[in-house]
């Protein structure tokens, strides 16, 4: 049972790192489609009529298709300072009831996009752009994308019960808790061409996090 | 735990005004229930967006007579295709790029000739590299990346006190939000409704009075202590080169700032241009490649989803409580006790300071804007200048010892490592001046006021 929901688990996660990158590279795209609108609007006397509305679209898909891949990487934020001083048998409980309040988050937001566009299709609601596009069109990839994020909080939680009727609760605490900020430090650090240094002697309060 | 005691007194005072009935009675004692509840929450480590939503569903199902979460799909849809928020993904993709590129260093060779040669040296440098880099980046940890890491080096094996150099560098990151464009404003203005080019106006005027502070007390502390370069002698030959080096930023600069203060592009506009730009500017030095602009744009998503989950949330919990008319009833009573306005700020202020102790600065602003931002303007205080000073309050939380994002990103890049209390001990005179900048922005609103007007 562990193994099956483990291994859907990580189908879910890869496909939300796909998903995370396209999104990524929709925010590329919509810089040049923005940009491009600015200069040709004021130079060349033409604009695409609903760069606005469009860029919203984009954003909005972008939004709940990074969803996964940030919960997968642990960044969503919580206030976990009390938490993190905590026995790992109570963090894990802790872990898991955090858990089960985002899968009702998830679940309740992913059902009730579906039903916006179900509205949008039944009164073949268009935005106010000059192109005038079905509402239903964006909103699909939209709702997509926080129903697979629903799928991973479910997938996590199920994990999440059974590792702790399994009697591990240092497994909870590894998939759940949040990147330190040591572990956040060391990312930026990466990406500006610096090896980390190794964790310092004293290391601060781990676990909370202030981006 | 001081921050802790000083919510919890915040609550028994709410309780005690609820009991001995002042004002309408039945906001209060809703709001008191729900903050418990939100305090629980809170401290047992639920996710942010989790306890918004969740807070919002329960309040519906509680106190409101018709089913507010029947709309919650709609509202969540208005939050996410904002044309508004698109310039957040695109302000933390510039900053990506722009971390990747080679920029900071020019910037920093450049600006070390004009004001490297003054008592303090270097460190001047490190402040004006910082504040500089945060007109092209809305984020403070960038931009204490950034500068940080072409700075340490050239701190090697000199005599600079290393808990000052530290110091310096974290207070200069934690311009990055202050110093348009931020992130920060964006996210005040879609809830507030205010003009995102005014707030980037008192944002300037404030970052350059805090930075410009910063080198006065590193000008001091040069003097007193005799640290200064030992080659002090530029020649203006030198220093007409140095502007060569930067032009690449004061270009990217002129594309961000310039084109939303001369009317040519909003916001988002401008967010776009600068992702664009910073394309450019990589790829004159070189370092544009698919590898590194694969991992800004992951980067970027992750972020933005992290922020937009929240977002959404904040959101669906407002509709809520405005259905409620909350935020409207706290605003009423708050106004009408017999408190002088200037007293309810100063909790407000404190509140905010006890919250950036432990929690995420944008959590912060997200989670009270909603309910504290009616309160404010029913004081009758300025919306813009409000904004800065929430900016103002997150930034200082980044420097704030033990749990500044700003000050780990820091304490990572040391050669080599040492104490975290290195970096706490150097950032405390800065913290102080921080401090002294919110004093002088919250005792003389006409500092932000007469800039924007």
């Amino acid at each position: 049972m562990l193994r099956l929901v483990g291994r859907l688990q990580g189908a879910v996660e890869r496909a939300g790192d796909v998903m995370a990158d396209v999104a990524g590279w929709i925010y590329l795209v919509a810089a040049f489609f923005i940009g491009f609108d600015v200069v040709s609007r004021r130079y060349l006397g033409f604009s695409s009529q609903g760069t606005t509305e469009i860029s919203g679209y984009l954003l909005a898909a972008a939004i709940t298709w990074g969803l996964t891949h940030a919960l997968s990487s642990r960044a969503h934020i919580r206030v976990d300072v009390l938490l993190m001083r905590m026995p790992v048998r109570a963090r894990a409980y802790l872990h898991t009831l955090a858990l089960a309040l985002l899968t009702i988050l998830a679940l309740l937001f992913a059902r009730r996009a579906w039903s916006v566009i179900a509205e949008s299709w039944e009164l073949g609601a268009r935005d106010t752009s000059a192109l005038s596009i079905p509402l239903a069109l964006p909103q699909v990839p939209w709702a997509l994308g926080l129903t697979v994020f629903g799928a991973l909080t479910v997938l996590m939680l199920l994990k999440a019960c059974l590792l702790l009727l399994a009697g591990r609760p240092d497994a909870v605490d590894r998939m759940v808790a949040s990147r330190g900020p040591v572990e956040e430090a060391e990312e930026a650090l990466e990406a500006a061409g610096l090896a980390p240094t190794p964790p310092p002697a004293t290391p601060g309060p781990t676990g909370s996090r202030n981006a | 735990m001081i921050a802790i005691a000083f919510l919890f007194v915040l609550l028994v005072v709410f309780l005690v005004m609820a009991a001995t009935g002042t004002g309408p009675a039945v906001g209060i004692a809703e709001l008191v229930v729900l903050s418990v509840v939100f305090v629980v929450f809170f401290f047992s480590g639920i996710y942010v967006a989790a306890a918004l939503a969740i807070l919002g569903l329960l309040a519906d199902l509680a106190f409101s007579s018709r089913p507010m979460h029947a709309f919650i799909g709609q509202v969540a849809w208005n939050a996410s295709n904002s044309f508004v928020f698109v310039a957040v993904p695109l302000f933390l993709l510039m900053g990506e790029i722009l971390l990747r590129s080679g920029l900071s260093d020019r910037l920093y060779r450049a600006l070390n000739i004009w004001v490297g040669s003054l008592p303090g040296g270097l460190l001047h440098t490190n402040i004006a590299a910082c504040a500089v880099f945060s007109a092209v980046s809305g984020s403070s940890i960038a931009t204490a990346a950034t500068i940080g890491s072409v700075a340490l080096p050239y701190f090697g094996k000199t005599a600079y006190n290393k808990r000052l150099v530290l110091g310096s560098l974290a207070a200069g990151g934690a311009l990055g939000n202050l110093i348009p464009p931020g992130i920060s404003f964006i996210v005040y203005s879609l809830f507030t409704d205010t003009s995102i080019g005014k707030l980037y106006a008192g944002g300037f005027v404030v970052g350059i009075l805090v930075a410009a502070l910063f080198m006065v007390y590193i000008f001091g502390y040069g003097l007193v202590t005799g640290t200064r370069e030992a080659v002090t002698a530029v020649t203006w030959r030198q220093r007409v080169a140095s502007l060569a080096e930067l032009a690449p930023t004061l270009t990217l600069i002129f594309l961000v700032l310039g084109t939303i203060y001369l009317g040519l592009a909003t916001a988002t506009e401008s967010a776009a241009l600068g992702v664009i730009g910073a394309l450019a500017l990589a790829a004159l030095d070189g370092r544009l490649s698919l590898g590194m602009v694969h991992s800004s744009v992951r980067t970027t998503a992750r972020s933005t989803s992290m922020i937009g989950l929240i977002l959404i949330a904040a959101f669906a919990l407002n509709f809520v409580l405005s259905g409620l008319r909350l935020p409207q009833a706290l605003a009423t009573t708050v106004a009408g006790l017999p408190l002088p306005p200037w007293a309810t700020m100063t909790v407000i202020i404190l509140l905010y300071i006890a919250l950036g102790t432990f929690m995420d600065g944008f959590a912060i602003m997200v989670t009270t804007l909603p309910v504290l931002f009616p309160v404010v303007t029913a004081l009758h205080y300025d919306p813009i200048w409000f904004g800065v000073i929430m900016t103002m309050l997150i930034e200082i939380a980044q420097i704030t010892p033990p749990d500044g994002m700003v000050m780990y990103v820091l304490q990572g890049m040391r050669v080599p490592p040492g104490p975290i209390s290195d970096v706490f001990v150097g950032v405390l005179p800065f913290l102080g001046i921080y401090a002294l900048s919110l004093l002088l922005v919250t005792a003389f609103p006409g500092l932000v006021l007469w800039f924007v007007k």
